[in-house]
Protein backbone atom coordinates (compact mmCIF):
# COMPACT_ATOMS: atom_id res chain seq x y z
CA UNK A 1 0.00 0.00 0.00
CA UNK A 2 1.89 3.02 -1.20
CA UNK A 3 1.37 6.50 0.15
CA UNK A 4 0.48 7.81 -3.30
CA UNK A 5 -2.22 5.17 -3.74
CA UNK A 6 -3.55 5.91 -0.26
CA UNK A 7 -3.68 9.62 -1.05
CA UNK A 8 -5.34 8.99 -4.40
CA UNK A 9 -8.02 6.85 -2.82
CA UNK A 10 -8.42 9.28 0.05
CA UNK A 11 -9.17 12.08 -2.40
CA UNK A 12 -11.96 10.02 -3.92
CA UNK A 13 -13.52 9.07 -0.61
CA UNK A 14 -15.99 11.93 -0.41
CA UNK A 15 -17.33 11.25 -3.88
CA UNK A 16 -17.42 7.54 -3.06
CA UNK A 17 -19.52 8.14 0.06
CA UNK A 18 -21.91 10.31 -1.96
CA UNK A 19 -22.24 7.84 -4.80
CA UNK A 20 -20.66 10.37 -7.11
CA UNK A 21 -18.15 8.00 -8.71
CA UNK A 22 -18.63 5.88 -11.77
CA UNK A 23 -19.07 2.15 -11.24
CA UNK A 24 -15.47 1.49 -12.29
CA UNK A 25 -14.08 4.14 -9.97
CA UNK A 26 -16.27 2.91 -7.15
CA UNK A 27 -15.05 -0.66 -7.61
CA UNK A 28 -11.47 0.54 -7.48
CA UNK A 29 -12.07 2.34 -4.21
CA UNK A 30 -14.00 -0.60 -2.75
CA UNK A 31 -11.21 -3.00 -3.57
CA UNK A 32 -8.59 -0.71 -2.04
CA UNK A 33 -10.57 -0.02 1.15
CA UNK A 34 -10.31 -3.65 2.21
CA UNK A 35 -6.62 -3.06 2.95
CA UNK A 36 -6.71 0.41 4.44
CA UNK A 37 -8.14 0.67 7.94
CA UNK A 38 -7.62 4.41 8.12
CA UNK A 39 -9.73 5.07 5.07
CA UNK A 40 -12.38 2.69 6.35
CA UNK A 41 -12.62 4.82 9.47
CA UNK A 42 -12.74 8.03 7.44
CA UNK A 43 -15.46 6.57 5.23
CA UNK A 44 -17.56 5.51 8.21
CA UNK A 45 -17.61 9.11 9.44
CA UNK A 46 -18.49 10.42 5.97
CA UNK A 47 -21.33 7.94 5.63
CA UNK A 48 -22.89 9.37 8.78
CA UNK A 49 -22.81 12.80 7.19
CA UNK A 50 -24.38 11.44 4.00
CA UNK A 51 -27.09 9.66 5.96
CA UNK A 52 -27.90 12.93 7.73
CA UNK A 53 -28.30 14.95 4.53
CA UNK A 54 -31.96 14.02 3.93
CA UNK A 55 -32.83 15.66 7.23
CA UNK A 56 -32.28 19.12 5.81
CA UNK A 57 -35.15 18.85 3.38
CA UNK A 58 -38.59 20.16 4.19
CA UNK A 59 -41.25 17.58 4.84
CA UNK A 60 -43.92 17.61 2.15
CA UNK A 61 -47.38 16.11 2.47
CA UNK A 62 -47.66 13.39 -0.18
CA UNK A 63 -50.78 13.01 -2.31
CA UNK A 64 -53.53 11.24 -0.39
CA UNK A 65 -53.59 8.43 -2.95
CA UNK A 66 -49.99 7.41 -2.33
CA UNK A 67 -50.72 5.56 0.88
CA UNK A 68 -53.43 3.50 -0.76
CA UNK A 69 -51.16 2.79 -3.74
CA UNK A 70 -48.47 1.44 -1.47
CA UNK A 71 -50.88 -0.76 0.42
CA UNK A 72 -52.36 -2.07 -2.81
CA UNK A 73 -48.88 -2.80 -4.11
CA UNK A 74 -47.87 -4.87 -1.09
CA UNK A 75 -51.04 -6.88 -1.43
CA UNK A 76 -49.74 -8.05 -4.78
CA UNK A 77 -46.44 -9.15 -3.33
CA UNK A 78 -45.78 -12.84 -2.68
CA UNK A 79 -46.12 -13.33 1.05
CA UNK A 80 -42.97 -14.43 2.75
CA UNK A 81 -43.44 -15.45 6.35
CA UNK A 82 -41.08 -17.02 8.79
CA UNK A 83 -42.17 -20.27 10.37
CA UNK A 84 -42.33 -19.98 14.14
CA UNK A 85 -39.89 -22.14 16.04
CA UNK A 86 -41.27 -25.61 16.68
CA UNK A 87 -41.21 -24.97 20.39
CA UNK A 88 -43.83 -22.25 19.98
CA UNK A 89 -46.28 -24.57 18.30
CA UNK A 90 -48.49 -26.70 20.50
CA UNK A 91 -47.50 -30.30 20.37
CA UNK A 92 -50.24 -32.45 18.95
CA UNK A 93 -51.37 -35.88 19.86
CA UNK A 94 -52.36 -38.45 17.35
CA UNK A 95 -56.14 -38.45 17.12
CA UNK A 96 -58.72 -40.76 15.64
CA UNK A 97 -60.32 -39.88 12.31
CA UNK A 98 -62.18 -36.57 12.47
CA UNK A 99 -65.64 -38.18 12.40
CA UNK A 100 -65.02 -39.66 15.83
CA UNK A 101 -63.74 -36.55 17.49
CA UNK A 102 -66.18 -33.89 18.60
CA UNK A 103 -64.63 -32.66 21.81
CA UNK A 104 -61.35 -31.21 22.87
CA UNK A 105 -58.97 -33.71 24.37
CA UNK A 106 -58.30 -33.98 28.10
CA UNK A 107 -55.52 -31.46 28.17
CA UNK A 108 -57.51 -28.96 26.18
CA UNK A 109 -54.73 -28.75 23.63
CA UNK A 110 -55.78 -27.52 20.26
CA UNK A 111 -55.14 -29.22 16.99
CA UNK A 112 -56.80 -29.06 13.64
CA UNK A 113 -59.26 -31.90 13.54
CA UNK A 114 -58.64 -32.44 9.89
CA UNK A 115 -54.99 -33.27 10.42
CA UNK A 116 -55.22 -37.05 10.27
CA UNK A 117 -57.63 -36.78 7.37
CA UNK A 118 -55.18 -34.59 5.51
CA UNK A 119 -52.30 -36.96 6.19
CA UNK A 120 -54.36 -39.88 4.96
CA UNK A 121 -55.37 -37.97 1.86
CA UNK A 122 -51.80 -37.05 1.12
CA UNK A 123 -50.68 -40.64 1.53
CA UNK A 124 -53.42 -41.75 -0.83
CA UNK A 125 -52.36 -39.22 -3.40
CA UNK A 126 -48.79 -40.38 -3.12
CA UNK A 127 -49.81 -44.00 -3.40
CA UNK A 128 -51.79 -43.31 -6.52
CA UNK A 129 -48.80 -41.56 -8.00
CA UNK A 130 -50.62 -38.24 -8.20
CA UNK A 131 -47.79 -36.27 -6.70
CA UNK A 132 -45.62 -34.64 -9.38
CA UNK A 133 -41.88 -34.95 -9.16
CA UNK A 134 -39.76 -33.13 -11.65
CA UNK A 135 -36.06 -32.95 -10.95
CA UNK A 136 -33.23 -32.66 -13.40
CA UNK A 137 -29.61 -32.37 -12.55
CA UNK A 138 -26.36 -31.88 -14.31
CA UNK A 139 -22.96 -30.84 -13.18
CA UNK A 140 -23.83 -27.20 -12.79
CA UNK A 141 -27.57 -26.77 -12.53
CA UNK A 142 -30.17 -28.43 -10.37
CA UNK A 143 -33.76 -27.51 -11.04
CA UNK A 144 -35.98 -27.36 -7.98
CA UNK A 145 -38.33 -30.24 -7.19
CA UNK A 146 -42.00 -29.44 -7.81
CA UNK A 147 -44.70 -30.67 -5.49
CA UNK A 148 -48.26 -30.67 -6.69
CA UNK A 149 -51.00 -29.38 -4.44
CA UNK A 150 -54.30 -31.13 -5.01
CA UNK A 151 -57.79 -30.01 -4.23
CA UNK A 152 -59.52 -31.93 -1.49
CA UNK A 153 -62.87 -31.34 -3.15
CA UNK A 154 -63.29 -33.10 -6.49
CA UNK A 155 -65.81 -30.45 -7.49
CA UNK A 156 -63.29 -27.68 -6.99
CA UNK A 157 -60.97 -27.13 -9.91
CA UNK A 158 -58.19 -25.57 -7.93
CA UNK A 159 -54.62 -26.61 -7.37
CA UNK A 160 -51.07 -25.47 -7.04
CA UNK A 161 -47.42 -26.24 -7.29
CA UNK A 162 -44.72 -25.77 -4.70
CA UNK A 163 -41.06 -25.39 -5.53
CA UNK A 164 -38.20 -25.17 -3.10
CA UNK A 165 -35.63 -22.63 -4.16
CA UNK A 166 -32.63 -24.03 -2.39
CA UNK A 167 -30.33 -21.06 -2.95
CA UNK A 168 -32.67 -18.70 -1.19
CA UNK A 169 -34.21 -21.23 1.20
CA UNK A 170 -37.69 -20.26 0.05
CA UNK A 171 -40.63 -22.53 -0.66
CA UNK A 172 -42.50 -20.83 -3.45
CA UNK A 173 -46.11 -21.86 -3.98
CA UNK A 174 -48.18 -20.99 -7.02
CA UNK A 175 -51.94 -21.37 -6.84
CA UNK A 176 -54.55 -21.41 -9.53
CA UNK A 177 -58.31 -21.11 -9.54
CA UNK A 178 -58.64 -20.59 -5.82
CA UNK A 179 -62.29 -19.92 -5.04
CA UNK A 180 -63.45 -16.57 -3.73
CA UNK A 181 -63.82 -16.24 0.01
CA UNK A 182 -65.93 -14.04 2.25
CA UNK A 183 -64.72 -10.51 2.84
CA UNK A 184 -63.51 -11.29 6.35
CA UNK A 185 -61.70 -14.47 5.37
CA UNK A 186 -58.23 -15.28 4.13
CA UNK A 187 -56.34 -18.33 2.93
CA UNK A 188 -53.95 -19.73 5.49
CA UNK A 189 -51.00 -21.97 4.68
CA UNK A 190 -49.95 -24.72 7.08
CA UNK A 191 -46.77 -26.77 7.23
CA UNK A 192 -47.10 -30.07 9.01
CA UNK A 193 -44.39 -32.25 10.45
CA UNK A 194 -45.67 -35.28 12.26
CA UNK A 195 -48.06 -33.96 14.84
CA UNK A 196 -46.80 -30.42 14.67
CA UNK A 197 -48.77 -27.96 12.62
CA UNK A 198 -47.26 -24.55 11.92
CA UNK A 199 -48.90 -21.60 10.29
CA UNK A 200 -46.85 -20.36 7.38
CA UNK A 201 -48.90 -17.22 6.93
CA UNK A 202 -52.00 -15.92 5.24
CA UNK A 203 -52.85 -14.39 1.92
CA UNK A 204 -55.97 -12.81 0.50
CA UNK A 205 -58.13 -14.20 -2.27
CA UNK A 206 -56.81 -13.28 -5.66
CA UNK A 207 -53.21 -14.03 -4.71
CA UNK A 208 -51.51 -16.52 -6.98
CA UNK A 209 -48.08 -16.75 -5.41
CA UNK A 210 -47.01 -17.30 -1.86
CA UNK A 211 -43.52 -17.75 -0.49
CA UNK A 212 -42.31 -18.94 2.87
CA UNK A 213 -38.80 -19.30 4.24
CA UNK A 214 -38.97 -23.02 4.91
CA UNK A 215 -37.24 -26.19 3.80
CA UNK A 216 -39.77 -28.84 2.75
CA UNK A 217 -37.33 -31.50 3.92
CA UNK A 218 -38.41 -30.56 7.44
CA UNK A 219 -42.09 -31.16 6.81
CA UNK A 220 -44.45 -33.90 5.69
CA UNK A 221 -47.34 -31.93 4.32
CA UNK A 222 -48.42 -28.53 3.12
CA UNK A 223 -52.07 -27.55 3.39
CA UNK A 224 -54.23 -24.51 2.68
CA UNK A 225 -57.48 -23.70 4.45
CA UNK A 226 -59.85 -20.76 4.58
CA UNK A 227 -59.74 -19.00 7.92
CA UNK A 228 -60.97 -15.82 9.57
CA UNK A 229 -59.08 -12.74 8.43
CA UNK A 230 -57.15 -10.58 8.47
CA UNK A 231 -54.39 -12.51 10.25
CA UNK A 232 -55.74 -16.07 10.34
CA UNK A 233 -55.86 -18.29 13.39
CA UNK A 234 -53.31 -20.10 15.54
CA UNK A 235 -55.08 -23.41 14.97
CA UNK A 236 -56.99 -24.23 11.80
CA UNK A 237 -60.74 -24.13 12.15
CA UNK A 238 -61.63 -25.39 8.69
CA UNK A 239 -60.61 -28.42 6.66
CA UNK A 240 -58.00 -27.81 4.00
CA UNK A 241 -58.98 -27.12 0.44
CA UNK A 242 -55.51 -27.97 -0.86
CA UNK A 243 -52.87 -30.38 0.30
CA UNK A 244 -49.47 -31.41 -0.97
CA UNK A 245 -47.08 -34.12 0.12
CA UNK A 246 -43.73 -32.59 1.03
CA UNK A 247 -42.16 -35.85 2.08
CA UNK A 248 -41.28 -36.58 -1.53
CA UNK A 249 -39.35 -33.33 -1.97
CA UNK B 1 -49.88 1.24 17.54
CA UNK B 2 -49.05 4.94 17.56
CA UNK B 3 -46.26 4.62 20.12
CA UNK B 4 -44.63 1.44 18.83
CA UNK B 5 -40.98 1.72 17.97
CA UNK B 6 -39.76 1.27 14.45
CA UNK B 7 -38.08 -1.99 15.39
CA UNK B 8 -41.33 -3.46 16.64
CA UNK B 9 -43.15 -2.39 13.52
CA UNK B 10 -40.43 -3.89 11.35
CA UNK B 11 -40.77 -7.17 13.19
CA UNK B 12 -44.49 -7.12 12.51
CA UNK B 13 -43.84 -6.45 8.87
CA UNK B 14 -41.80 -9.65 8.67
CA UNK B 15 -44.99 -11.43 9.68
CA UNK B 16 -46.85 -9.82 6.82
CA UNK B 17 -48.52 -7.11 8.88
CA UNK B 18 -49.54 -4.48 6.36
CA UNK B 19 -50.87 -2.22 9.08
CA UNK B 20 -47.36 -1.97 10.51
CA UNK B 21 -46.03 -0.77 7.15
CA UNK B 22 -48.88 1.70 6.93
CA UNK B 23 -47.91 3.04 10.32
CA UNK B 24 -44.31 3.52 9.23
CA UNK B 25 -45.59 5.31 6.16
CA UNK B 26 -47.68 7.62 8.35
CA UNK B 27 -44.61 8.29 10.46
CA UNK B 28 -42.07 8.86 7.67
CA UNK B 29 -44.08 9.46 4.53
CA UNK B 30 -43.73 13.24 4.60
CA UNK B 31 -39.99 13.30 4.95
CA UNK B 32 -39.63 10.52 2.39
CA UNK B 33 -41.78 12.38 -0.11
CA UNK B 34 -40.06 15.65 0.74
CA UNK B 35 -36.67 14.12 -0.06
CA UNK B 36 -37.85 12.59 -3.31
CA UNK B 37 -39.51 15.83 -4.32
CA UNK B 38 -36.37 17.81 -3.50
CA UNK B 39 -34.30 15.55 -5.74
CA UNK B 40 -36.78 15.17 -8.59
CA UNK B 41 -38.89 18.35 -8.41
CA UNK B 42 -41.66 16.23 -9.88
CA UNK B 43 -44.70 15.03 -7.89
CA UNK B 44 -45.34 11.85 -9.88
CA UNK B 45 -41.69 10.90 -9.86
CA UNK B 46 -41.54 11.51 -6.14
CA UNK B 47 -44.59 9.30 -5.64
CA UNK B 48 -42.97 6.54 -7.64
CA UNK B 49 -39.74 6.77 -5.66
CA UNK B 50 -41.52 6.67 -2.32
CA UNK B 51 -43.73 3.76 -3.35
CA UNK B 52 -40.71 1.83 -4.57
CA UNK B 53 -38.95 2.52 -1.29
CA UNK B 54 -41.76 1.25 0.86
CA UNK B 55 -42.08 -1.83 -1.31
CA UNK B 56 -38.39 -2.44 -0.72
CA UNK B 57 -38.95 -2.10 3.02
CA UNK B 58 -41.75 -4.66 2.75
CA UNK B 59 -39.61 -7.10 0.80
CA UNK B 60 -36.45 -6.76 2.86
CA UNK B 61 -37.96 -6.35 6.33
CA UNK B 62 -36.74 -9.72 7.53
CA UNK B 63 -33.14 -8.77 6.86
CA UNK B 64 -33.35 -5.46 8.72
CA UNK B 65 -31.18 -5.79 11.80
CA UNK B 66 -32.35 -3.42 14.50
CA UNK B 67 -29.94 -4.78 17.05
CA UNK B 68 -26.84 -3.58 15.31
CA UNK B 69 -27.29 0.14 15.35
CA UNK B 70 -29.47 0.18 12.26
CA UNK B 71 -31.75 3.22 11.99
CA UNK B 72 -34.94 2.66 10.08
CA UNK B 73 -35.35 6.28 9.04
CA UNK B 74 -31.83 6.44 7.68
CA UNK B 75 -32.35 3.18 5.81
CA UNK B 76 -35.67 4.28 4.35
CA UNK B 77 -34.34 7.64 3.22
CA UNK B 78 -31.31 5.99 1.64
CA UNK B 79 -33.65 3.87 -0.43
CA UNK B 80 -35.79 6.88 -1.35
CA UNK B 81 -32.67 8.78 -2.38
CA UNK B 82 -31.37 5.89 -4.45
CA UNK B 83 -34.69 5.44 -6.25
CA UNK B 84 -34.87 9.16 -6.93
CA UNK B 85 -31.36 9.31 -8.35
CA UNK B 86 -32.13 6.23 -10.46
CA UNK B 87 -34.98 8.18 -12.05
CA UNK B 88 -32.75 11.15 -12.77
CA UNK B 89 -30.20 8.94 -14.43
CA UNK B 90 -32.81 7.07 -16.45
CA UNK B 91 -34.25 10.34 -17.66
CA UNK B 92 -30.81 11.63 -18.57
CA UNK B 93 -30.13 8.31 -20.30
CA UNK B 94 -26.67 8.31 -18.89
CA UNK B 95 -25.29 5.47 -20.89
CA UNK B 96 -21.98 4.23 -19.65
CA UNK B 97 -22.12 6.46 -16.62
CA UNK B 98 -23.59 4.07 -14.16
CA UNK B 99 -22.68 5.12 -10.66
CA UNK B 100 -22.84 3.30 -7.39
CA UNK B 101 -24.95 4.78 -4.63
CA UNK B 102 -24.85 4.19 -0.91
CA UNK B 103 -25.98 0.64 -0.35
CA UNK B 104 -29.73 0.19 -0.09
CA UNK B 105 -29.29 -2.68 2.26
CA UNK B 106 -29.92 -2.58 5.96
CA UNK B 107 -26.85 -2.11 8.08
CA UNK B 108 -25.64 -5.55 8.87
CA UNK B 109 -22.38 -6.20 10.59
CA UNK B 110 -20.61 -5.05 13.71
CA UNK B 111 -22.43 -2.45 15.76
CA UNK B 112 -21.38 1.04 14.84
CA UNK B 113 -21.78 3.42 17.78
CA UNK B 114 -21.55 6.41 15.47
CA UNK B 115 -24.89 5.42 13.96
CA UNK B 116 -26.38 6.67 17.21
CA UNK B 117 -25.30 10.15 16.19
CA UNK B 118 -28.09 10.06 13.68
CA UNK B 119 -30.71 9.06 16.17
CA UNK B 120 -30.64 12.37 18.03
CA UNK B 121 -30.32 14.64 15.04
CA UNK B 122 -33.01 17.12 14.11
CA UNK B 123 -33.40 19.09 10.91
CA UNK B 124 -32.01 22.23 12.52
CA UNK B 125 -28.91 20.38 13.69
CA UNK B 126 -28.05 19.27 10.19
CA UNK B 127 -28.88 22.63 8.63
CA UNK B 128 -26.72 24.44 11.14
CA UNK B 129 -23.91 22.01 10.51
CA UNK B 130 -24.23 22.53 6.76
CA UNK B 131 -24.09 26.28 7.28
CA UNK B 132 -20.68 25.93 8.90
CA UNK B 133 -19.24 24.57 5.66
CA UNK B 134 -17.60 26.88 3.16
CA UNK B 135 -20.04 27.65 0.36
CA UNK B 136 -18.04 25.78 -2.27
CA UNK B 137 -17.96 22.61 -0.19
CA UNK B 138 -21.65 22.80 0.62
CA UNK B 139 -22.56 23.41 -3.02
CA UNK B 140 -20.47 20.48 -4.23
CA UNK B 141 -22.11 18.15 -1.70
CA UNK B 142 -25.58 19.35 -2.64
CA UNK B 143 -24.89 18.90 -6.34
CA UNK B 144 -23.72 15.35 -5.75
CA UNK B 145 -26.42 14.35 -3.30
CA UNK B 146 -29.52 16.18 -4.47
CA UNK B 147 -28.80 16.28 -8.18
CA UNK B 148 -27.09 12.92 -8.50
CA UNK B 149 -24.09 14.35 -10.33
CA UNK B 150 -20.78 12.54 -10.46
CA UNK B 151 -17.67 14.41 -9.45
CA UNK B 152 -16.75 14.70 -13.13
CA UNK B 153 -20.13 16.15 -13.98
CA UNK B 154 -19.82 18.67 -11.17
CA UNK B 155 -16.41 19.61 -12.52
CA UNK B 156 -17.82 19.99 -16.04
CA UNK B 157 -20.83 22.03 -14.82
CA UNK B 158 -18.82 24.42 -12.73
CA UNK B 159 -15.61 24.54 -14.71
CA UNK B 160 -13.72 23.74 -11.54
CA UNK B 161 -10.89 21.20 -11.81
CA UNK B 162 -11.78 17.64 -10.91
CA UNK B 163 -9.16 17.42 -8.18
CA UNK B 164 -10.64 20.49 -6.51
CA UNK B 165 -14.12 18.98 -6.62
CA UNK B 166 -12.86 15.77 -5.05
CA UNK B 167 -11.24 17.76 -2.25
CA UNK B 168 -14.34 19.83 -1.63
CA UNK B 169 -16.50 16.73 -1.35
CA UNK B 170 -14.06 14.99 0.96
CA UNK B 171 -13.33 17.96 3.20
CA UNK B 172 -16.95 19.03 3.27
CA UNK B 173 -18.20 15.62 4.39
CA UNK B 174 -15.44 15.35 6.93
CA UNK B 175 -16.29 18.71 8.45
CA UNK B 176 -19.99 17.94 8.35
CA UNK B 177 -19.49 14.69 10.23
CA UNK B 178 -17.39 16.48 12.85
CA UNK B 179 -20.06 19.14 13.29
CA UNK B 180 -22.79 16.55 13.62
CA UNK B 181 -20.84 14.59 16.20
CA UNK B 182 -20.25 17.76 18.17
CA UNK B 183 -23.87 18.73 17.95
CA UNK B 184 -24.95 15.30 19.10
CA UNK B 185 -22.62 15.54 22.09
CA UNK B 186 -24.10 18.91 23.01
CA UNK B 187 -27.57 17.43 22.98
CA UNK B 188 -26.43 14.78 25.40
CA UNK B 189 -24.96 17.39 27.73
CA UNK B 190 -28.04 19.61 27.63
CA UNK B 191 -30.43 16.74 28.12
Amino acid sequence: MSDSKHNEMQEMLGAYALGALTAVESQEVSAYLVHDQQLQTDLAAMRIAVLALPLIVEEVEPPASLRASIMAAIEQEPRIAKIPAASTVPHLKLVPPPAEVNEPDETGSSYPKWLPWALAAAFLLFSLGMVGWNQLSDDNVTTPATIALQSTDPNLATGGEAEFLKDSGVLLVHFHDLPAVAQNEVYQVWLISGETVSSAGVFPAGTTDFAVAADPANYDLIAVSVEPGPVGVPVATNPPILTGDLSVA
Amino acid sequence: MSELEDSVLMTRITSGDGAALAHLYDRYGRIAYGLAYRVLNDPSGAEEAVQDAFLQVWRKADSFNVDKGAGFQAWLLTIVHNRSIDQIRRRANRQGKETVLLDDGPYIGEPDPSIEVLAGLQRDDVRKAMQTLPDDQRLAIEMAYFQGLTHREISDCTGIPLGTIKSRLRLGLRKLSEQLATGSAEHLVIN
